[in-house]
């Protein structure tokens, strides 16, 4: 299995009165409950709790981009995996993703994330993703563009980095007179791709079509099932390929106390309760706007939002719970890997407003009592 | 009674609502699926010959790719006239349907008789003018018009159909509106549109103030009426007052 450390990067003090007045920790509620000196202190501590994950032995390191809120505050993934190259020695930085369709020119991506793979001796994981509907409003993009040029940006990218430049590129979204970047990547021909996705058909196709893994976030185990199947099905039935557990992988919150799984629950339940009620919040509209998706899968979004609204909420935590003693977690983390067919859990330490302190001793006992009887063959070449 | 046809143009087949007698009217419905043939056209089709076009990516279709702005309905439209042989027709649109229809009249306004304009959009706004891709569907409908009943469109507890129908149409919408609720070249063009038009606004109009509609009118050369308890659809909350104010308006062009 890999072992990949996530992070959002959370904002931690979302007033709940201030919160109470905006629809949404996202979009609208206003920067100025920003503190940009706590802002310092947040950066260095969850740049530290990741730096850990490499000194442990995880083999990835997962930085991700969105803007304009108090959920996660990487509005630049590569800035952060940037600051990371330094801090890490062996883990992969994987960015999951760059919001490749939200860049007016998708070759600073290529630009960028070339610089990230030579800088850090060829330890990038590139993901590319079209950003979730609220980077739209953000970003003034229209989202019934978004498909288009998640596609096409796509193209241009892997084109820019593995033909030799210059080359013209004259597309429906994109075009230049000469593409040539500067540098190419180390890695050849181009730094892993991965997909984080939704689950949306057309995407597990595209996926599946390309070998990119897939890498879900905040999907509970049913539906991952359900995704990682349709893909195992395009590889076989379209593509003549069998999809193996490199081609999956998920987030789960992790806890580990050594007191066991009450202990545990209580101590985490008021960081997920934080993170579910004032950061996670989307508005329909906002996490979909007009366009966003066909009208079918959008429908498919209104069955999904009713069935969250009557279990309290988006699932942070695929399968069993990894909270509890580190045998419970150990032998629950790979049973849930088994029941899906996946090779990678992309494993979230720290939660909402869940203080340094509190992650560190957690990674700690992960460390020292779960990862040493963990299978780790590699999955991941 | 209507019927409904189907028309192929270079752009896309077009379904058209079809009824009445007299002289022909065009009818560029507005937003949020509200497209359906109601009691403004049946109040209509007693003086007139009523065209209903479905626009493009409205009415339940995904935003065709061929549409970009707002003047491709322009030239759509335009092949519309020529394919049903409409010898200058009144134009009523509402909404983003007024929109059209002013944008018809820049381009191509010896095509046309005169236009009524019913909540008409597109001119940039001196104070913001509400967001609506990011408010919850229910309040949407409420921006738009009194009569429609918002609570039939919550995608939690409402008819998911219905539902997505109206962010369908407000995907179609958003291609043309997401980046600027207007054209800037509109203020520059509009004296092309060289045919007799009046704007109609309803004194309970949320969506955009009256002064907004004053502005509309002057660039226009138009003459302004405003509507008594009516909201931002006008046709829908008023379909009496509606109606009659297009007869009326015909008249002064008979004239």
């Amino acid at each position: 299995m890999e072992l990949f450390a996530f992070h959002l990067m959370p904002y931690p003090n979302i007033d709940p009165e201030v919160r109470e007045k905006y629809s949404s920790a996202w979009v609208v509620y206003p920067n100025s409950e920003y503190d940009p000196v706590l802002g310092q202190s947040l950066y260095s501590e969850y740049l530290d709790q990741l730096a850990f994950a490499d000194q442990i032995g995880f083999d990835a390191v997962v930085v991700n981009e969105h803007h304009q809120n108090a959920y996660g505050l990487m509005p630049s993934p590569n800035i952060m995996a940037s600051a990371l190259i330094s801090r890490t020695q062996n883990a992969k930085i994987a960015i999951l993703g760059n919001g490749i369709a939200l860049r007016d020119n998708p070759l600073r991506v290529a630009e960028e994330v070339a610089m990230l793979d030579v800088m850090s001796g060829g330890r990038v994981l590139s993901g590319f993703v079209r950003g979730i509907g609220a980077e739209y409003h953000s970003m003034g993009l229209d989202p019934t563009r978004s498909r288009s040029r998640f596609f096409e940006a796509h193209d241009l990218i892997i084109k820019a980095w593995t033909e030799p430049g210059p080359f013209e590129w004259d597309g429906d979204n994109f075009q230049f007179r000469y593409v040539n970047v500067w540098p190419r990547p180390l890695q050849q021909p181009h730094p892993p791709i991965f997909v984080p996705s939704q689950g949306s058909s057309e995407t597990l196709k595209w996926a599946a079509q390309h070998r990119y893994p897939l890498a879900c976030t905040f999907v509970p185990m049913e539906r991952l099932k359900q995704f990682y199947d349709r893909y195992r099905q395009y590889a076989s039935e379209d593509f003549g390929y069998e999809a193996g557990p490199e081609k999956f992988g998920f987030t789960s919150i992790v806890y580990v106390h050594p007191d066991g799984e009450e202990a545990a629950a209580a101590e985490i339940e008021p960081h997920i309760k934080y993170f579910k009620e004032r950061a996670f919040t989307l508005p329909l509209p906002t996490f979909f706007p007009p366009g966003y998706t066909a009208p079918e899968s959008y429908k498919t979004r209104i069955e999904i939002a009713r069935e969250l609204a009557n279990t309290g909420g988006p699932t942070l935590t695929a399968g069993e719970p990894l909270i509890g003693t580190p045998e419970q977690v150990g032998e629950r983390l790979e049973r849930n890997l088994a029941a899906c067919g996946a090779g990678t859990l992309m494993a979230q330490f720290q939660v909402g407003d869940m203080p340094h302190g509190k992650v560190m001793r957690s990674m700690e006992l992960f460390a020292n009592e779960v990862m040493p009887y963990l299978s780790r063959d590699k999955v991941i070449s | 009674m209507s019927e409904i046809f189907s028309v192929d143009l270079p752009s896309q087949p077009v379904r058209v609502q079809h009824g009445g007698e007299g002289p022909p009217l065009l009818l560029l419905h507005s937003e949020a699926n509200t497209s359906a043939w109601s009691e403004f056209h049946e109040r209509l089709a007693a003086n007139f010959e009523v065209f209903a076009p479905i626009h493009p990516g409205f009415g339940g279709e995904e935003t065709p790719d061929w549409l970009v702005d707002m003047s491709d309905l322009a030239f759509h439209y335009k092949d519309l006239l020529k394919c049903l042989e409409l010898d200058r027709p009144l134009v009523v649109g509402t909404s983003i349907g007024a929109w059209i229809a002013s944008d018809l009249a820049i381009h191509f306004s010896s095509l046309i008789k005169g236009m009524v304009l019913f909540g008409p959009i597109g001119l940039r706004s001196p104070e913001p003018l509400p967001d609506l891709f990011i408010k919850q569907l229910p309040e949407v409908l409420e921006y738009l018009a009194n009569s429609l009943d918002g609570s039939q469109v919550d995608p939690m507890t409402g008819d998911a159909e219905l539902a997505t129908a109206v962010w369908t149409d407000l995907a179609t919408q958003a291609r043309l509106m997401w980046k600027r609720n207007y054209d800037p070249r509109l203020r520059g063009r509009a004296h092309h549109a060289d045919c007799p038009i009046m704007v109609a606004v309803g004194d309970q109009d949320r969506l955009t103030p009256l002064s907004y509609a004053e502005a509309y009118a002057e660039l226009f050369d138009a003459s302004l009426t405003t509507i008594a308890g009516a909201g931002h659809l006008v046709p829908l909350d008023d379909p009496a007052a509606a109606a009659a104010l297009v007869n009326s308006f015909y008249l002064t062009l008979e004239k």
